[in-house]
């Protein structure tokens, strides 16, 4: 009956008198070593360890004959085949009927299978770990109360706080205000209600830096449950790009309707201002007080200045496409710049063209119209007064022409905005000049940007590729 | 004499010697009228139309050095007026006007035969020089 119930066990059970020689053997010692009990019995406990064990069977019989037990402990034995298997081994004195030691019972448990299904298990976290820890997207678990319990190294980048600094705080502080007030009522109302806002939905909303910075972000959240307690893990995905680019998309759609309706304004305006101009025109010719004719001359100006807006409107909004070919940029300076001081407001500038570079592939009238931009603006900043300096450079196939004022600089929180059509600071100006420069700029594949803005001056620099198209397709 | 800012007005006499006859289309009322007095203040002889059918039946009874064609009028809206006035008054110099004009439309206007494109508003003495050296030069 006992053998029975010892040999329906997994384990192997087997005796050993005090000198090692098995003199029990069951059915799941066959199995487990490979030994059959006849082979087994009389055979010495020591067949089944390693060598690079050395004597492991000396010190265990020693214990047992001191009447001592040996806990179970994990080890390495050896099968008939030669197999290293991992065993659960515990082995206990056999006493006769005064209580005296004769032998040993060993029982051994195969943990093959076992340590194998958890070296699995920890290679599978291990990658998990690893998938977490090289995501691209930002990866935060948080338990039921908001506390931050993992903090990967893509959540460290967009938010710039280290996992060390967050761990254990809530959650609520990578979120700008209301949301961060609101985050822990959120939570319960969801936990209470089940009722879901986002959870397996994902949003876009607003992310908070360490340092107070916010950006848009796509966030998901999925509820788990670890070990009985729920926590949510949030995915989040930075979308500056996206929605700069989304911003972008709409500023040049918004241009082709402004362009539309630029086309449109041009001919309903200027016309009745030709008419009105030439009206004008004629009855100056029948004034006779000076101070008359002064006034209508005024009124004239005030009509060229209202078409000259429309001009620049419809340089911005419509910009002709360039008209490809070789300039000479510091000839072109020159002209320009000789045919700018003529007029009253550069008398008190002094002016110096420095530098040279290969011509630039670009459509000259354009060129003028964005350099001129650029320098009347420059000759503005500076009241009309002071040293205006142009530099002009080459490098890596482009042409750089640094455009330098002694002004009193550009305030950092407008320089982003300068650029952007109807920006002014101008008390007369439509903001469409800068605006325009971009535009000239982008159609030659060019750049412009400032590039150092002080109280001593700003520079702005105006770049062109030198070689826009190859040589045959230039016109 | 017809009213100074009549929609079509052909001319009633041939130009003195030194001097040309010139038709100015324009819807706009204002720039026959301003035109009209800058031409007569230089001598030359003007008629007027205000839509192109009014241009072209004008044309029809009678002979004009010069004409000057708004690009937008009511009844057109392309280059096709200024054919038709090529076919039927080739002697005469074309120029154009314009409120808005993009390269295209000039470089089709000069193709067509136009002698200019020029661009509203405009100085009226240094168009009304425009417009005989055109005619000079034709």
């Amino acid at each position: 009956m006992l053998a029975a119930v010892l040999d329906a066990s997994d384990d192997a059970i087997f005796a050993t008198d005090l000198t090692g020689a098995i003199s029990a053997w069951n059915r799941g010692a066959e199995r487990i070593y490979g030994y059959s009990i006849r082979e087994a019995l009389g055979r010495s406990f020591a067949m089944l360890v390693p060598r690079d064990q050395g004597d492991a069977v000396a010190p265990i019989l020693s214990r047992i004959a001191a009447g001592v037990r040996v806990d179970p402990h994990e080890t390495i034995q050896l099968t008939k085949g030669g197999d290293r298997i991992e065993v659960l081994l515990s082995v206990s004195p056999i006493r006769d009927d005064h209580a005296a030691v004769v032998g040993a019972s060993a029982i051994a448990r195969d943990m093959t299978l076992e340590k194998r299904a958890q070296r699995r298990h920890r290679s599978s976290e291990a990658r998990a770990q690893a998938i977490v820890a090289t995501a691209v997207d930002g990866i935060i678990l948080i338990d039921r109360r908001g506390r931050i319990e993992s903090f990967n190294p893509a959540a460290e980048r967009l938010f710039g706080y280290s996992a060390s600094d967050i761990l254990g705080r809530n959650v609520s502080i990578l979120m700008p205000e209301p949301y961060s007030s609101e985050h822990d009522h959120y939570v319960r109302r969801y936990l209470m209600t089940g009722q879901r806002h986002i959870i397996g939905i994902g949003r876009e909303v607003t992310g908070r830096m360490k340092d107070g910075t916010t950006f848009p972000l796509h966030l998901s959240v999925a509820e788990l449950v670890i070990e009985g307690e729920t926590k949510f893990t949030g995915i989040v995905r930075d979308l500056t790009e996206r929605v700069e680019l989304e911003e972008r998309l709409r500023e040049e759609s918004g241009l082709v309707r402004l362009g539309e309706l630029a086309a449109v304004l041009a001919h309903e305006i200027k016309n009745p201002l030709a008419a009105v101009s030439g009206a004008i025109q004629v009855l100056t010719e029948h004034l006779s007080s000076a101070e008359d004719r002064e006034i209508a001359d005024e009124v004239l100006r005030r009509l060229d200045s209202l078409s000259a807006m429309m001009s620049d409107l419809l340089l911005y909004a419509r910009p002709p496409k360039p008209k490809l070919g070789m300039v000479p940029v510091v000839e072109l300076l020159d002209n320009l710049i000789a045919f700018m001081r003529l007029d009253s407001s550069w008398h008190d500038v002094d002016v110096v063209v420095e530098g040279d570079a290969s011509p630039v592939t670009a459509d000259a009238e354009l060129l003028k119209v964005a350099l001129q931009n650029l320098l009347v603006n420059a000759v503005q900043a500076m009241g009309g007064e002071g040293r205006l300096r142009i530099g002009v450079s080459e490098s890596e196939g482009a042409v750089h022409v640094d455009i330098t004022d002694s002004g009193p600089g550009i305030p950092a929180e407008i320089q982003p905005r300068l650029f952007t059509p109807f920006f002014t600071t101008k008390a007369r100006g439509t903001g469409l000049g800068l605006a325009t420069v971009r535009r000239i700029a982008d159609a030659h594949s060019g750049t412009v940007r400032i590039v150092a803005s002080d109280t001593a001056g700003t520079t702005v620099r105006f770049t062109l590729p030198a070689q826009h198209l190859g040589p045959f397709e230039v016109d | 004499m017809s009213t100074p800012m009549a929609e079509s007005t052909p001319i009633e006499r041939k130009p003195p010697p030194g001097t040309f006859s010139v038709l100015v289309v324009d819807d706009e009322p204002l720039i026959r009228w301003s035109l009209r007095r800058a031409f007569l203040d230089r001598g030359h002889v003007v008629a007027t139309a205000g839509t192109g059918s009014e241009a072209l039946a004008v044309l029809s009874g009678g002979r004009y050095d010069a004409v000057i064609l708004d690009y937008r009028l009511p009844d057109r809206q392309d280059l096709s007026l200024l054919s038709e006035v090529r076919r039927l008054a080739p002697q005469s110099a074309v120029l154009m006007m314009t409120a808005f004009a993009d390269d295209g439309m000039r470089a089709g206007a000069i193709e067509l035969g136009a002698r200019a494109v020029v661009d509203k508003p405009f100085l009226l003495k240094a168009f009304v020089a425009q417009v005989e050296a055109s005619v000079r030069d034709h």
